[in-house]
């Protein structure tokens, strides 16, 4: 059911504020509303664009420390056992002054470190580049920066890798007779030279050299041999290596601070979301004044609070016309878990109806019905029931876990109604290793491969049921807000005109059907104006006829998931029994490989569609006919946490 | 025109429909499959974290290949092909083998490349909404659903050749 909600008016002094608000979070049943829906009035105008509280902090704060954490984790890798549970504290430790000033010293200590990382490793990059540049020069013996002199010219530079060296060096002694050239070494791509030439011969030896595609190059910066720098490179390269693996020591020597860290950023997070409310309040110097859902049931809790401060406050119900109170749905154990299902549609709308305990059982059947196998629905089962019980599975996922049990008990019961057991596998295995074709799982009704009509006509009779059972609640909700002659004729007229079909098709007269094409004729135009409108009106009505037959069709889905699922299966356990057959040693671990793979692949793709078309069925077909979603999730102000859990404190 | 007469003989035209039962569907898995994996890697470049989410995406459009593979399977059991000697077929018969394998090898083959790509938007919302994400998942197995009707049309025309 949805929970009844009240609209709360509070009016206090602005320092009791942060008080009332840490107690409201406690109490995790009071939505604070967005302070946009109460500043319409022009005296609140003003108030309404005054920042409240400076939140910049806490997230600058809580930035560090997640990168610190994010840091910390990277270096020190702690081993995560996923099914370990969460520390528990109460919130008074975890809002702890001294621990959130330790570890915001720790996460500043650790990005520090990390700061230091990131300069080495750049000028580690940079040494890299420079070396690299100056390993071709290595076997040069001269250092780099040589420049010069009254009588020489020296020259370094780089030919293209085309460029004939040797032809270069005889050219040189028959033209340029004062010269030398030394060649430092050579690559793929260049020649590196080194051109020494007589002050006089300057121009031809440049001549040459040009048209040897010769470049100048300088190391003004290197004051030695090529050879020495690159030594001096790698001395420093490896002193950047000794002084990283210290820095990394020392991230990791705050390992133990971990859970510190973890703590900070949870009690940064809760002051987070308190500063949050607090700025959907109105405040002055003095006072402030907020709006509020409050679940109704848990009412008196908060009028407990309010009243120990010294505030006015009031609580209304919700008008339908004006208000468009949060959704918070509650249901038993067993229909709890399908409130997912609604979820990824909508929440419905608080003046509309719960959904959940309508479908819940329709759903369950059909996803049944699609996965229909006793061995898959036993395999979907006992994951549920494993997580649930074992890993103690919470919130959404838990469940999911608990949606599992439910539609895995389904199927299973669904595979003896047609005897499916991981498909055909007790006849494969019997044909196969015992030489019996007659082995089987007798189904309780028929098997759906051979008689796949039978099928047909009974999932279209469960669709129809769902529709009419939709229409119900339609009416139902008619009567509930007071107009009962709406039910009767926008419902009634349709189910008169079924009743009479079926008359017809058991071999009755026709006047029954007649009748109720008479009622949708009479009654579907009645809101137009005048007669030729309420006329065409009710006419163009009978068009619905062929909505409500797509409607019934579209379950047909349940006979096509039905069939496919079984049928993919028994290829699976064929391959199996054709490489189980060949041979009698290794022919029944093949056997078990391919069953093994074939099945989980099976069931995996299986369970995605099949839970899609189980929801379709109930968001297009059934929820078509009543349901009116666009609620928003009741989102109390509470207390969210990451890491730790907070234990409840009695106040 | 002898040859004619050689070459459409019913077995041939029976295998002729596995071969496009499986061989369609196939090509129409691979390309499916493969859409989502160009969209996803480039997503994977940025988050690798989101590697799960990704590979459950990129599988959906695979399963076409797996419903021709079936269809083929069934059919060359049906022709008792794995016995060693495959039963002799008339044209007609042989035809109708042919025209019970169309239906998963067109649908299969032109859903998976639908399929793939409304996966491949949904690489979208893993980006922006990784909680949105099974709505995705939603969508892209809606266009599965005439697949499996194709599977099973041709799956009841072949059992009951």
């Amino acid at each position: 059911m949805i929970l009844p909600m009240k609209k709360a008016r509070l009016l206090g002094l602005a320092c009791d504020r942060d008080r009332i608000f840490a107690e409201l979070m406690r109490l995790g049943c009071v939505e604070i509303r967005d302070r946009a829906a109460l500043a319409d009035g022009p005296e609140y105008a003003a108030l309404a664009e005054r920042a409240v509280t400076d939140t910049d902090d806490i997230k600058s704060a809580t930035r560090d420390l997640k990168q610190a954490l994010d840091t910390l984790i990277r270096y020190v890798h702690p081993k995560r056992n996923m099914f370990a549970q969460r520390p528990v504290l109460s919130e008074k430790e975890l809002l702890n002054a001294q621990a959130l000033q330790n570890a915001r010293d720790a996460a500043a200590e650790i990005l520090g470190h990390r700061r230091e990382i990131a300069a080495l490793n750049s000028e580690e990059g940079r040494l890299q580049n420079r070396s690299a540049a100056l390993r071709p020069w290595i076997e040069l013996s001269a250092p780099l920066n040589v420049s010069s002199t009254a009588h020489c010219v020296i020259s370094l530079g780089v030919c293209p890798a085309s460029a004939k060296i040797d032809e270069l060096a005889a050219l040189m002694e028959e033209q340029v007779p004062l010269s030398v050239l030394f060649r430092a070494g050579s690559d793929r791509e260049q020649h590196y030279l080194m051109v020494i030439c007589h002050v006089s011969a300057e121009t031809e030896m440049n001549a040459l050299l040009k048209s040897y595609g010769f470049s100048r190059m300088q190391f003004k910066d290197v004051g030695a041999t090529a050879a020495e720098a690159v030594a001096a490179c790698e001395m420093r390269m490896g002193e950047i290596e000794i002084k990283r693996g210290e820095i990394e020591k020392a991230i990791c020597s705050h390992a133990g601070e971990l859970p510190m860290l973890e703590r900070a950023i949870d009690a940064l997070g809760l002051y987070m979301s308190r500063a949050e409310a607090a700025g959907n309040a109105l405040s002055t110097q003095s006072c402030f004044y907020l709006t509020a859902w409050v679940d109704e049931t848990r009412l008196q809790s908060v009028e407990r609070v309010f009243s120990r401060y010294d505030c006015a406050y009031d609580f209304s119900s919700p008008e339908p016309e004006s208000d468009a109170p949060p959704i918070k749905l509650k249901n038993s154990k067993f229909i709890e878990p399908f409130n997912m299902v609604t979820d990824m549609y909508s929440p419905p709308d608080y003046f509309n109806v719960d959904p959940n305990p309508l479908f819940s059982l329709f759903f369950a059947l059909f996803f049944g019905i699609m996965y229909a196998d006793l061995g898959y629905g036993l395999v979907l089962t006992a994951i549920g029931l494993f997580v649930t019980l074992k890993l103690k599975a919470r919130g959404m996922f838990g469940q999911m876990c608990r949606l599992l049990i439910i539609v895995g008990a389904s199927s299973a019961v669904m595979g003896l109604v047609f005897g499916g057991f991981f498909s055909d596998a007790v006849n494969v295995i019997g044909s196969t290793f015992f030489g019996r074709d007659s082995w089987g799982i007798p189904p309780m009704w028929f098997d759906p491969l051979t008689d796949p009509l039978t099928l047909l006509i009974a999932c279209l009779a469960i669709g129809t049921v769902q529709l009419i059972f939709g229409m119900a609640v339609q009416g139902w909700l008619l009567i509930r807000d007071g107009k009962p002659w709406d039910a009767v004729m926008d419902i009634g007229s349709w189910w008169l005109l079924f009743a009479g079909i079926g008359v017809l098709a058991l071999g009755g007269a026709p006047w029954v059907m007649y009748a109720g094409f008479a009622a949708i004729v009479l009654t579907q135009g009645r809101r137009s104006k005048n007669i030729f409108g309420k006329l065409f009106g009710g006419v163009g009505k009978l068009y619905d006829i062929t909505a409500y037959l797509s409607d019934v069709l579209s379950y047909c889905r349940l006979m096509a998931l039905c069939m496919a699922g079984a049928v993919i299966g028994s290829v699976f356990n064929m391959l199996a029994g054709m490489l189980g057959g060949a041979n009698i040693i290794i022919g029944p671990i093949l056997f078990a490989v391919v069953f093994l793979v074939g099945h989980t692949f099976n069931m995996a793709i299986n369970i995605i569609g099949t839970y899609v078309h189980a929801a379709r069925l109930q968001y297009l077909e059934f929820f078509g006919k009543f349901y009116e979603g666009g609620g928003k999730p009741f989102k109390p102000l509470t207390i969210k946490t990451n890491f730790v859990d907070i234990i409840k404190e009695e106040n | 025109m002898e040859w004619l007469s050689q070459v459409f003989t019913g077995n041939v035209l029976a295998l002729l429909g596995v071969a496009l039962a499986v061989g369609l569907a196939g090509i129409g898995s691979a390309k499916g499959v493969g859409i989502v994996g160009e969209a996803g890697s480039g997503l994977h470049a940025e988050d690798p974290s989101k590697f799960a989410q990704i590979m459950i995406l990129q599988v959906i459009p695979g399963t076409q290949g797996l419903y021709g593979f079936v269809v083929g399977i069934f059919a060359l059991v049906q022709l008792q092909v794995f016995t060693g000697n495959m039963v002799t077929l008339t044209f007609q018969e042989g035809a109708m083998y042919l025209m019970a394998c169309l239906p998963i090898a067109l649908v299969g083959w032109l859903s998976a490349i639908s399929q793939g790509r409304v996966a491949a938007g949904a690489i979208g919302i893993i980006t922006k909404r990784p909680e949105e994400m099974f709505k995705g998942i939603m969508m892209a197995v809606m266009v599965e659903f005439y697949a499996i009707l194709a599977l099973l049309v041709s799956m009841l025309l072949i059992l009951s050749l």
